[in-house]
């Protein structure tokens, strides 16, 4: 993987959460620049969530992701949004439990503070993997918890070794 | 010269460290010079003038008042006068509800001018968010807490909470090795902020 020490397949798909392009966009923006060299330079196209196109949309003007381009970054097709999650499929929807129930004990908090939303980002990567096309998923997020969860619970259901969390506050420095 | 690091029952002290603290929430340029001061340890006028590039008038009446407020020393031995910050901590509680008030939140308030997603939570919710969000943000960067659980506790957008979630982690990055009070701020892992004891 050209621009980051991880040993990543070259042939993961990519499943970014809200946080990575926040961080991008906090402060300086040119780290915005920077993923999007990164995401050309290894032919790589982020998927995210409906749930994370939708928050960022929802944010207020003046805050950060209230002004993060992701339009322009789904119409130059470094960023994708992933389809609805289909929760009949019960790979998708038996993750997605798995995650919610490590948060929810990582956070100390009852599964009923965990809505099935928040795992949205493990909804994906089983969509992905269980669709036979993926071989590989790389979980990209600023949220250390969420992406251990995705890990832990995407090896349980028989992926294993298919599955790769890399820190997003540590791809952003390698790449800036 | 009256400490509040060192407070031992005097209500005299206790009430005008409070009335000092209050002020520095107030003022983010204060709160700035003051964590600026409390990380370099010892610092001159020019030194702050040109590390923090603020105008040497301003360094002046800036250093004067925060030696007013009891949380600056000035050390007039030298011919150049030296600076050096009190840690300071304070503890609200007001009908039960508890608050440790240390230098980790004075920095928060002191980067709001120069951070947009800092300065809309404090003109949106007021400084009180901010020191819950604060309660959030260490067990983020510790490990314990999502983003999005932290935002919806909060009642804030999930994505503007990631961001306020992300200012304070630099916050925390930045104080967490100079603020000895650091481990008394509370942790919202424990629980969360509206669930007194």
């Amino acid at each position: 993987m050209d621009g980051t020490n991880e040993s990543i397949p070259e042939n993961a798909v990519w499943v970014a959460d809200s946080g990575v392009f926040i961080a991008c966009g906090r402060q300086q923006r040119n780290k915005y620049t920077a993923l999007e060299r990164f995401a050309q330079r290894n032919e790589i196209t982020f998927v995210i969530p409906r749930r994370v196109y939708e928050e960022l949309g929802g944010a207020p003007d003046r805050s950060t992701p209230g002004q993060t381009p992701v339009n322009s970054a789904i119409s130059n097709e470094w960023v994708t949004v992933a389809d609805e999650l289909d929760y009949t499929n019960p790979t998708v929807s038996s993750v997605m439990d798995d995650v919610r129930s490590f948060i929810a004990r990582e956070s100390n908090r009852s599964e009923d503070n965990i809505e099935k939303a928040d795992t949205a980002l493990g909804g994906v990567a089983a969509h992905l993997l269980d669709s036979e096309n993926t071989s590989a998923i790389c979980v990209l997020t600023t949220d250390d918890d969420a992406g251990n969860g995705v890990v832990t619970a995407i090896e349980a259901h028989g992926f294993d070794g298919q599955i790769t969390f890399k820190d997003g506050f540590e791809l952003i420095s390698e790449i800036t | 010269m009256y400490c509040m690091s060192k407070a031992t029952g005097d209500p005299e002290r206790a009430i005008n460290g409070f009335m000092s603290v209050a002020q520095l929430l107030e003022e983010p340029r204060l709160a700035r010079l003051y964590t600026y001061i409390l990380r370099e340890g010892e610092v001159t006028i020019d030194e702050i003038v040109a590390d923090i590039d603020m105008p040497r008038t301003t360094a002046y009446a800036d250093t004067g008042s925060l030696v007013d407020l009891g949380v600056l020393t000035r050390d007039e031995e030298q011919k150049t006068h030296t600076y050096t910050a009190i840690p300071i901590t304070l503890t609200a509680n007001l009908d039960g509800n508890t608050y440790t008030i240390t230098p980790t939140l004075i920095e928060a308030i002191g980067r709001s001018p120069q951070d947009q997603d800092l300065d809309l939570l404090i003109e949106k919710y007021g400084i009180g968010k901010l020191a819950a969000a604060l309660t959030y943000a260490i067990p983020y960067v510790e490990g314990g807490m999502t983003e999005r659980l932290a935002a919806r506790e909060l009642g804030l957008q999930p994505a503007f909470g990631i961001a306020v979630l992300q200012a304070l982690r630099e916050v925390i990055l930045e104080m967490r090795e100079y603020d000895p009070y650091f481990d008394q701020i509370r942790n919202a892992h424990d629980k969360p902020v509206d669930e007194e004891a």
